[in-house]
């Protein structure tokens, strides 16, 4: 069973067909990079992914689980939840400016406990009424307004308790990408190297099974994309899947198990990066990795 | 001097009633004109067109005749019912009508600031799990507040001046009261008086919008 699978997407905006069916699928572990040149529909793809974008047709599978088909109809609920499977960091970063490094990442892992703990307190609260309800029906007013008390204040110790192992959580992230002394900085105090390596973080918070990269360093300059694709390198593991965007070529050979050409919208050549850079067999990729040598 | 006083009291009360109201109300009205169901959004946008298209004098006027031609309900049997004086009916009137009138200019100072934010925070946030009050709440919000400052405190200026039109319907305000003394003791300095209450005021909100801006200096959008 392939860890992701990925079925006979399609999409188009409009009159124009951006992905003409695509399949694909990676095990555990895999480093799968997408190369091909601008508007070949590697970034709607990933965007597809990550539902970004709903494809028109085809469907996704995560261990085997279907978490997209283009059939049915999701509820927003559901999007949500499938789509943190996946984990994106943008071209352009897209941090949020008014909150520190820090903030950024503990964001929305602070949300999801928040709104963890407020389902759990609903539950227990429906619970305790109904226990209540089935008890002598004399149960004192004081009594019930005291329970309801000590309720509220364990949870709310729990909750302190849940947003510290965050904060722990996002600051040894934070360093693992080597950002320990810039936590409480701006985005807007950063070089572009550092607000990547903060976007990574941020997604590597909510520990995707795939963490998909659309062009990570082609926003930066170019002596800023050493930092952040040192970065990438570290976070290849055996636990989790990346699908990654790139125009980097030596990157892309050095980091892949696989490497996925694209153009006009179909996958024209997918295999192991020397099968890809070394003996490309359709002239589409040839002709683009002449072009890329010529250019660089 | 005393007649002032009071004068700026009702100006002033008048002019946080409508701040209070407007501000939330402007963000309801600008998600009726961005909304994705097309005929909310035309009717939203009727609205905006035909307030900020007309004076402010007049829709005044307008509100507080509704309740006896379109409602038949005389003003005295208003004030009967709820105990409170014809003044303060007419102040409540005066503040419906700046409340929405203002609600409909901070609308559109609020949609230009909510569209300026970048697709990619909304997306950002999106991938990140979180629903769209929270991308909201969270993310764009305190975005929207730091670009709108500058329009918004050229507006609620131009409120506090405005205020000066609740006299179509009798109620005494700063510059009425300033009239008032002006014709009952035939001397000028009243008015000069209500200039300075006024532009006191002005300058007051001026630091403050600067102090705001200044505290939000420490990110960038």
């Amino acid at each position: 069973m392939s860890f992701l699978e990925v079925k006979n997407l399609h999409k188009s905006f409009g009159s124009t067909q951006v992905l003409k069916g695509i399949d694909f699928s990676l095990q555990k572990g895999d480093v799968v990079s997408i190369i091909g040149s601008s508007g070949s529909g590697k970034t709607t793809l990933l965007r597809c992914l990550n539902f970004l974008e709903l494809a028109d047709t085809g469907s996704v599978f995560v261990k085997g689980e279907e978490i997209f088909n283009a059939q049915k109809k999701y509820a927003d609920r559901e999007l949500r939840k499938n789509r943190l499977h996946f984990g994106l960091v943008f071209q352009g970063f897209n941090l949020f400016p008014q909150y520190t490094a820090l903030t950024n990442v503990r964001l929305p892992l602070d949300m999801q406990t928040k709104e963890r703990l407020a389902r759990a307190r609903k539950a227990m609260s429906k619970t305790s009424a109904d226990s209540v309800a089935g008890a002598p029906a004399k149960t004192s007013l004081s009594a019930r307004f005291k329970a309801w008390i000590d309720g509220k204040k364990s949870f709310a110790e729990k909750k302190k308790q849940a947003l510290e192992e965050n904060a722990v959580k996002a600051e040894r992230i934070l360093c693992d990408v080597g950002l320990g002394e810039k936590m409480n900085n701006y985005p807007c105090e950063l070089s572009g190297g550092q607000c990547q390596r903060v976007a990574i973080a941020r997604a590597l918070a909510l520990e995707p099974e795939i963490l998909c990269f659309d062009e990570p360093t082609s926003a930066l300059d170019p002596e800023l994309t050493g930092e952040v694709l040192r970065v990438i390198r570290s976070l290849k593991s055996p636990d989790r899947a990346m699908v990654i965007v790139t125009h980097e070529m030596q990157f892309a050979a050095e980091i892949s198990d696989k490497v996925i050409f694209m153009a006009d919208g179909v996958i024209e050549e997918a295999g192991t990066p020397q099968q890809i850079f070394r003996a490309p067999q359709s002239e589409k990729l040839k002709a683009f990795l002449r072009n890329y040598a010529e250019n660089r | 001097m005393q007649e002032l006083a009071t004068g700026f009291g009702t100006t002033l009360l008048l002019f946080v009633v409508t701040l209070v109201i407007a501000l939330p109300l402007g963000l309801i009205i600008s998600f009726g004109s961005m909304s994705r169901f097309k005929p909310l959004k035309y009717l939203v946008k009727g609205i905006i067109w035909v307030v900020r298209g007309t004076p402010l004098m007049l829709q005044i006027l307008l509100v507080s005749f509704l309740p006896q031609f379109v409602f038949r309900i005389m003003n005295k049997d208003i004030t009967a019912f709820f105990g409170i004086s014809m003044s303060s009916l007419m102040f409540i009137f005066v503040a419906v009508a700046f409340s929405i009138n203002y609600a409909c200019y901070f609308s559109e100072i609020f949609r230009a600031g909510i569209e300026a934010v970048p697709r990619g925070q909304y997306e950002a946030g999106q991938v990140l799990g979180m629903r769209k009050s929270q991308i909201f709440f969270s993310v764009v919000l305190m975005q929207v507040v730091k670009r709108t400052i500058p329009p918004m405190s050229n507006e609620i200026i131009t409120l506090v001046k405005d205020t000066a039109l609740a006299q179509v319907l009798g109620v005494i305000d700063l510059l009425n009261a300033a009239n008032h003394a002006v014709n009952e003791y035939v001397i000028l300095t009243p008015l000069l008086y209500a200039a300075l209450f006024y532009l006191v005021f002005n300058g007051l909100l001026t630091v403050l919008f600067g102090v705001v801006e200044k505290k939000l200096d420490y990110y960038k959008v």
